[in-house]
This record gives C-alpha cells, sequence and structure tokens, in this order.
C-alpha cells in the first residue's frame, strides 16, 4: 500500500501484476563478535505489497521483481526490521540486527471489507470485492450502500435513476474515473453510473476532498475510481445472475482467456431487463421504468516481458428505458398528451489505451500514456418535451515518473489533453459546444520515513472557452504514532456545467427552463463551476476489549467562486440556471467507527452532517433535497462456513424541500421532509469459492414517499413534478441471485 | 442534533459495556506461523480462535500471530496445538505432514522458497 498514491496512474497504466525478472539475495546475522550467519525462514517483501518469500536454509531468498515498489523489507522475528532501497539487479547481502525488544514488529494490517489507504496522504478508502459483495444488486449507484461517505438517492419518480452525493454536493463534483481514465462526466452525468455492472469491479477507491492533478482538474468534492477486473486476474470465469420481485433481472458474465505468457484479454457481458411495469404506490406511475441494457466490453493486456506493458479495449453499451403512466405503450403514444411517457435511449460507444515502459536498470524510473474516445448519443422524451444529444470525447495524457535525489522524492509530470464536443436538442433550441483543454502537470511528493508525506501538485491547462485554468492541490499526512494519523488537504477544482444532461430528472416535470446566460460563446452562456475545497482527516486505530477499530473523523469545506445555480425555488413552474452571485458553500463533518465485535463480526458506525447554502435570486437557502443529518449502522457477520450475514440501518433527517407555496392548495408541499429509516439485509453462502448465493430486502420497513409525483393525475398540467423526491420511491424488494467463479 | 446525541450516546454505551472483561487475566503473546497468503490468513485464525482467546490477527508479512488469550482457560501451548493441526507449523510445534497436506495448493509455504 505504501505507493499506492505515488504511483496511482503507473500501476493502473502498466499493471506490474506479472513480473518477469527475479531479485536474489541473502540474509545474515551478525552475532556479538561481529561474525556473520545466514538467517533461515527471513520474511523478504516489496514494501506495501504482500509480494513476499521467505529466506531458504542457507539465507537465500529470490523475489519476484516489483517494478512499482523499490523498497524491500527484510524482517525476521528477534530482529529489527530492514528496508533497503533498490537500485539495481545486483545481488544482495542483507544483514539484520538482533533487537532485545520484541514487541518491534511491523503494523499489523487488517484486511477489511473496507480498508482506509492508511499510508497515503489522501483520505482514500478502498471498497474491495468483499464490500462490494454486501450490495449484491447491480451497478455502480447501487454499491455505495454501505458507504457512509456517500449519500444515494433517486432523482425523480419517473426514470428511476439514482444520484451520489458527497460531501453534500451532487455527484458532478465528484470525478468518477474508470482505471483513473475519464468516465462518467458529460451526457453520462445522470445515467452514468448505472452503466458499470457491479460484477464487473475489482476494487472501487473514495477519495473524500480534492484529488491529485494528474487526472485533470475537474475533481471539486472527490473521487471515485473504478477498477474493471483484469484479463491477467485470478478469476477465469464469473457468472453472476440477479433477480428481483420487480421483475428486474440482470446477468453478468466474465471469462478471462490468457493466449501466451504476452498476452491474454476478457469479455464482460452484462444484460439486464425489468419487462414488468408495477405502480406500488397507486398513482398511475410506474415506480421505475422498463428497461433493456446490453453492456459489453473486450479488454486487453500485453507484456513484452521487458519493461514494456500495455492494456487496451473497447466498451459497447445500449440502454433503453421507458417509464411514465402505466397505461403509457412507447409504439402507440408517443407524441400524445395522454397517457404521459418518458423515454430513454442511449447508445455509447468507448475506447481506450494505455501503456507503460518501466526502465529496468532504474525501476523508479517510468512513463507512460493514456488515450481514451468516446462517443455518446442519447434520443429521449419526457412528455411531449425531447432532448437530444451527441458527446464526442477525445482523451489522452502522458506522464513520466521518477525521483530527485532519492525516493524520498519522487515526482511526475506530464501533459494532457482533453477534447468534448456536445451538440444538444433541447425542444426547440439547439446547442453546440467545442471544449479543448490542454494542460501539463507537476506532481511531487516527498515522504519521509511512514511518518510524513506531502503530496503537492500544480496543473496549469488552456481552455478554448475559458482561458487559463490554474489548479493547485495539495495532500499532507502525518503520523503522530502508529495508531493516529492525520491529513489534510486543500486544492482547486473547475468543471463545465452541462445543465440538461446533469438535470434530466428536471425534464419529467411542467416546469420551464430558463438560462440567464451572461455571455455568448461559452457553455450555455454561464461561466464554468469553480470551487476551493478545504478538509482535515483523524484517523485513529484503538484497541478496545483486545478487538481493533478504527475512528475516523474528518471535515470538508468547499467554496464556490462561480457556480451554476439550478434555482427551483424561485418558482414552482420553472427552473432557473444563473451564474452565482454571493456566496455558496459545503460543510461536511463525519464521523466513522468501525469496529471488529467478534471475530468475523464488523460493526460499522457513522455519523454526518452537511450544511449546504446558496445565495438564490430569493437568498440564501440552504440545498433543497439535502439531508443535514445521515446515521448510519452496518452489521456483517461471516461464519467459518462462509455464511454471510449483512444487515444497514440508515436514518435520514429532514430535508428542505423546494418551494411551492405559490401554487394552489393542493399542490402545495410542506418546507421540510419528515425524517426516516431505511433498512437492508442481505444473507448469502458461499461453497467451495466456486458458488455463491444470496439473498436479500431492500428497505425492510417498507417505507415509501407517498405521493412522489406532484399532481400525477395531470402530468400535463401546470402543477405536475416528479423531481421532488426526497425518500424511497419503491416499499420493500426482494431480491435473489446466485455467482460461479472459477 | 438529536441524531449526533443519540450515535454518541449508542457509542458510548456500547464501549463501556465490555470493559468488565478486562478484570480477567488476559496476555498477549507474538507466535510466528508460517503461511503465505490470505487463505492461510483465514485457516491462521480460525484455528487460532479456540477456547479463551480474545483477538488473534496474522500478519501475512510479517509470519507473525498477535494473540490475546485468557490464561485461566487457555495456554501458548494449546494455540500453537492448534494452529499446527490446521496444518501450519508455528515457534512451538511443527505440523505433520498429514496435517500439512490438508492446506491448500497455494499455502505449500514449506515448498515456497524452493521454486
Amino acid at each position: 500500500m505504501h505507493h499506492i498514491m505515488y504511483s496511482l496512474v503507473l500501476i493502473l497504466v502498466v499493471n506490474f501484476a506479472i513480473s518477469q525478472t527475479f531479485l536474489e539475495g541473502v540474509v545474515v546475522e551478525e552475532n556479538a563478535k561481529g561474525i556473520l550467519a545466514p538467517l533461515i525462514g527471513a520474511n523478504v517483501y516489496w514494501s506495501g505489497t504482500v509480494t513476499g518469500t521467505t529466506t531458504d536454509t542457507v539465507g537465500i531468498f529470490k523475489i519476484p521483481d516489483d517494478h512499482n515498489n523499490h523498497q524491500l523489507v527484510i524482517s525476521y522475528i528477534g530482529y529489527q526490521s530492514d528496508t533497503i532501497q533498490i537500485e539495481d539487479h545486483d545481488k544482495l547481502t542483507i544483514v539484520l540486527k538482533s533487537t532485545v525488544d520484541l514487541n518491534e514488529v511491523e503494523v499489523i494490517f487488517r484486511e477489511k471489507a473496507t480498508k482506509i489507504d492508511f499510508r497515503s496522504s489522501i483520505n482514500k478508502q478502498i471498497m474491495g470485492e468483499k464490500e462490494l459483495f454486501k450490495a449484491a444488486c447491480c451497478n455502480l449507484s447501487e454499491s455505495f450502500e454501505t458507504n457512509p461517505s456517500i449519500d444515494v438517492s433517486f432523482t425523480d419518480a419517473v426514470t428511476g435513476t439514482r444520484q451520489i452525493e458527497m460531501l453534500g454536493l451532487a455527484g458532478i463534483y465528484t470525478q468518477l474515473t474508470q482505471g483513473n481514465m475519464p468516465y462518467v462526466r458529460g451526457l453520462a452525468s445522470s445515467l452514468g453510473l448505472t452503466y458499470v455492472p457491479g460484477a464487473w469491479v475489482e476494487s472501487i477507491q473514495v477519495t473524500k476532498g480534492i484529488g491529485p492533478v494528474i487526472n485533470g482538474y475537474e475533481s471539486m468534492a472527490g473521487q471515485i475510481n473504478v477498477e474493471l477486473k483484469k484479463p491477467e486476474g485470478e478469476e477465469k470465469l464469473l457468472v453472476n445472475t440477479y433477480i428481483n420481485q420487480s421483475g428486474r433481472s440482470e446477468l453478468n458474465l466474465h471469462k478471462t482467456f490468457k493466449l501466451n505468457k504476452n498476452l491474454s484479454t476478457s469479455l464482460l457481458g452484462h444484460g439486464a431487463v425489468r419487462p414488468l411495469k408495477t405502480d406500488g404506490n397507486n398513482d398511475g406511475f410506474m415506480d421505475v421504468p422498463q428497461m433493456q441494457i446490453l453492456n459489453l466490453t473486450n479488454r486487453w493486456k500485453f507484456d513484452n516481458q521487458k519493461g514494456l506493458m500495455g492494456q487496451f479495449g473497447i466498451k459497447a453499451l445500449l440502454d433503453d428505458k421507458v417509464g411514465g403512466q402505466m397505461a403509457f405503450d412507447k409504439s402507440l403514444n408517443r407524441d400524445s398528451t395522454n397517457p404521459y411517457g418518458v423515454g430513454i435511449n442511449t447508445k455509447r460507444v468507448e475506447g481506450w489505451y494505455k501503456t507503460g515502459y518501466v526502465f529496468s536498470e532504474k525501476r523508479y524510473k517510468s512513463m507512460g500514456i493514456q488515450l481514451y474516445a468516446l462517443n455518446h448519443q442519447q434520443n429521449s422524451f419526457f412528455g411531449l418535451r425531447n432532448y437530444e444529444a451527441k458527446q464526442e470525447t477525445y482523451y489522452a495524457n502522458f506522464i513520466y515518473q521518477s525521483i530527485i535525489g532519492n525516493t524520498n522524492h519522487q515526482f511526475k509530470t506530464g501533459l494532457s489533453f482533453l477534447s468534448d464536443h456536445y451538440d444538444e436538442v433541447f425542444e426547440v433550441n439547439y446547442f453546440r459546444r467545442l471544449e479543448q483543454s490542454s494542460g501539463a502537470f507537476f506532481e511531487y511528493t516527498y515522504d519521509y520515513h511512514e511518518k510524513f508525506n506531502l503530496i503537492a501538485g500544480m496543473r496549469v491547462d488552456y481552455n478554448n472557452l475559458f482561458k487559463w485554468v490554474i489548479t493547485p492541490r495539495l495532500h499532507l499526512r502525518y503520523a503522530v504514532s502508529e495508531k493516529t494519523v492525520l491529513r489534510a488537504s486543500v486544492g482547486r477544482g473547475q468543471r463545465t456545467a452541462n445543465i440538461f444532461a446533469e438535470n434530466m430528472s428536471l425534464l419529467a416535470s411542467s416546469r420551464s427552463f430558463e438560462i440567464t446566460s451572461s455571455n455568448d460563446k461559452s457553455a450555455y452562456g454561464l461561466n464554468p463551476e469553480k470551487s476551493w475545497n478545504g478538509g482535515i482527516s483523524l484517523s485513529q486505530d484503538f484497541r478496545l476489549n483486545y478487538k481493533e477499530g478504527v475512528l475516523v473523523v474528518d471535515f470538508y469545506r468547499t467554496e464556490f467562486i462561480d457556480q451554476v445555480i439550478i434555482d427551483r425555488d424561485n418558482d414552482p413552474q420553472k427552473v432557473l440556471f444563473y451564474n452565482l452571485s454571493g456566496r455558496s458553500y459545503s460543510n461536511s463533518f463525519q464521523t466513522t467507527i468501525d469496529y471488529e465485535i467478534m471475530h468475523r463480526f464488523d460493526l460499522r458506525l457513522a455519523y454526518r452532517w452537511y450544511d449546504v447554502q446558496t445565495d438564490y435570486l430569493e437568498g440564501r437557502l440552504s440545498k433543497a433535497l439535502v439531508a443535514n443529518h445521515r446515521g448510519f449502522v452496518n452489521l456483517a457477520y461471516e461464519t467459518k462456513n462462509k455464511w454471510f450475514f449483512d444487515y444497514t440501518f440508515n436514518v435520514i433527517g429532514p430535508k428542505r424541500l423546494p418551494g411551492t407555496e405559490s401554487n394552489t392548495i393542493p399542490y402545495q408541499l410542506e418546507t421540510n421532509s419528515p425524517s426516516f429509516v431505511t433498512m437492508n439485509t442481505q444473507v448469502s453462502k458461499s461453497w467451495t469459492k466456486k458458488w455463491r448465493a444470496y439473498i436479500g430486502v431492500e428497505n425492510l420497513t417498507n417505507f415509501k414517499q407517498n405521493n412522489p409525483i406532484l399532481s400525477s393525475e395531470q402530468p400535463f398540467g401546470r402543477y405536475f413534478d416528479s423531481s421532488l423526491v426526497w425518500g424511497p420511491i419503491f416499499g420493500r424488494m426482494i431480491y435473489l441471485g446466485a455467482s460461479f467463479t472459477i | 442534533m438529536k441524531f449526533l446525541i443519540l450515535f454518541i450516546l449508542a457509542g458510548c454505551l456500547y464501549f463501556t459495556s465490555p470493559a468488565n472483561a478486562q478484570s480477567k487475566k488476559v496476555t498477549v503473546d507474538t507466535i510466528h506461523v508460517h503461511g503465505i497468503c490470505e487463505m492461510c490468513k483465514e485457516r491462521i485464525e480460525n484455528a487460532a480462535y479456540i477456547k479463551g482467546v480474545k483477538n488473534a490477527k496474522w500478519d501475512a508479512q510479517t509470519s507473525s500471530l498477535e494473540v490475546f488469550y485468557r490464561t485461566d482457560k487457555t495456554s501458548k501451548e494449546e494455540i500453537c496445538k492448534s494452529i499446527a493441526n490446521a496444518g501450519h507449523d508455528n515457534d512451538l510445534i511443527k505440523a505433520t505432514d498429514e496435517q500439512y497436506a490438508k492446506v491448500h495448493a497455494c499455502c505449500k509455504y514449506r515448498e515456497q522458497h524452493q521454486h
């Protein structure tokens, strides 16, 4: 884990898992008289990894080269552990010194479902497969049920889209990457999370606060990076199925092929359908739309065994959703005013190529290139309102990594280019935008043993619409003791709002869209969004009743310099878009306790508080539909014979509802939603590591928002609004599924 | 605010209750146990959790098992015996060949440094 941060990009660019050469050496002890004797059974491993070996009967070891790591740790009970810098291939002789103090053992790492990277200066949680299993279904938007840092809620009561929120800010302020390349952005802002099937995911890294500069300037509140399963990984075949009581059925496939020692490939497939129409709350509208999704990926990985490695892949997606009133039939009533229907059809093709080269004589030096291209098309209608959009994106990033003097001072530098071309037709308006930005970045990492790290990054980009973008960012980590770590980060972020794609839920309403432009050549005449984000966090390991636990307390503040304000309060029949004048900020405080109550029985307790305020035309208001308080409990128990029990409890505080006081009486809402509780549970069992079956219940207490659609009886009337959703839109949902892995 | 107070209360309640358990005689030992991977870790820890053991954590990097146990209920020998029985050589007891044969192919730590 030691170098995860420093080589974040390169790990992904180059994937060092398969190693070609070995490092050899001998471990000896020096006794009181200064005589050297071989040490048998000493542990030798690459720092922060599990790649390791032990010395043989004459003290000799042979360990696979790890290009990503040049710190070799040698440990032996009763001797001082030694960390040495590996600069070349010469055979090593390592002398360990005896120590009287047996307590000088390395920090013990616990393998947790979710772990916070202890040694990284970035407040980053790594959600592994175990954590992802807890949410059996189905895609990324549903993978965060057990993560208290991320709030997941429905955007509206028609499209069935779930959105995420970090630090009280909408998901658009969190940069979503896949393999550290751009992923969910632009037109995919609303639905993109559903395009990553959970069964394809190997791990998710969640960074709170500002991210590193290497991936561009768009991360403002956080970063979520998704790593898909790799062609060279251990899994040869996976078949995973899921079905729930609403008829939603999903099938996932993953198959890897090792063609030869240099080349491997994999196929990832995902299909999902929901053929049935369900209306649990009797408002005449389907709770969630009917859908059909087909999602395919082919990945390739090569490694010439001499330091040159790379991977490329292609992904294609077809998604068709039809929602609205129960009586709606797309083929018959597409343009009629009775019944009301919503259709969203998406076609998406992506390709990427990543390659990296590690200088074999100087393993700290490497370079990599990332290339990415995307074509995204969406055709949709919401009643009589049409929205059609196209996006073409090209991205290139070149990264060079080396050291200054020794490996305590590392740097990454490079150049990047991002081009987005949007064509949108909304009702009768046509919007076109070509936005290109080219930039250079430099990131310096200072590492003082395991006590103190610093990552200082700076990037300068030139954007054809918004001129120079300067992005400084800083991350610090200080280990007060072995058990206490303090982290701080501060930095700037910028993004361009795509007001229709990001607010698609508002299209399923009678609100008219009004844009107050301040200039004519930028995006919709609106300014780019700019913010500063700063935060501190404390992570404290503790031991209670002989069991280990971790307490994390963090505070983050985001202050917008520029923001595109989405104003639903001014008039319930309108949504206004205008540039921020005045202030807009978010404060977020969270405390989390992870504790092992018993062997194989884990508890996670969390509480978080948000204060999100924005100056609207009508004055300063707290952000609508954001709960200021949330409490969270997760219990996970695993038996010896592989039964897994998981239970999640959420209590969500009141949310401010957008103003409806100018509506006639029956269409006025309360000013705040009530607080409510949701519970999820899942039981699963695995057999011989190959088979796994699960059954679970979402929303155990069957709590639903009554009448999630305002004026649902008159969807073409003036008061219709499906975007005022504050709670669950469907009730108790039972699901089951199985997976087979070899 | 209500929630905050509730949470702090719940937290306090939970974390104060097990304190009585600490009056019993509990000792900590570090035992060197041979093993390789995450599968070994699971096997070793499960084996170490015999009656009287409060906590057992094995670290793959250092091959050391840190174990908290009640001296009135069990002993280091008992724990080591249980671990050897699961197939893992340790400070005190070497697993028999039959016991060692039970561990999964990827966990064959005795052969590890020979290939």
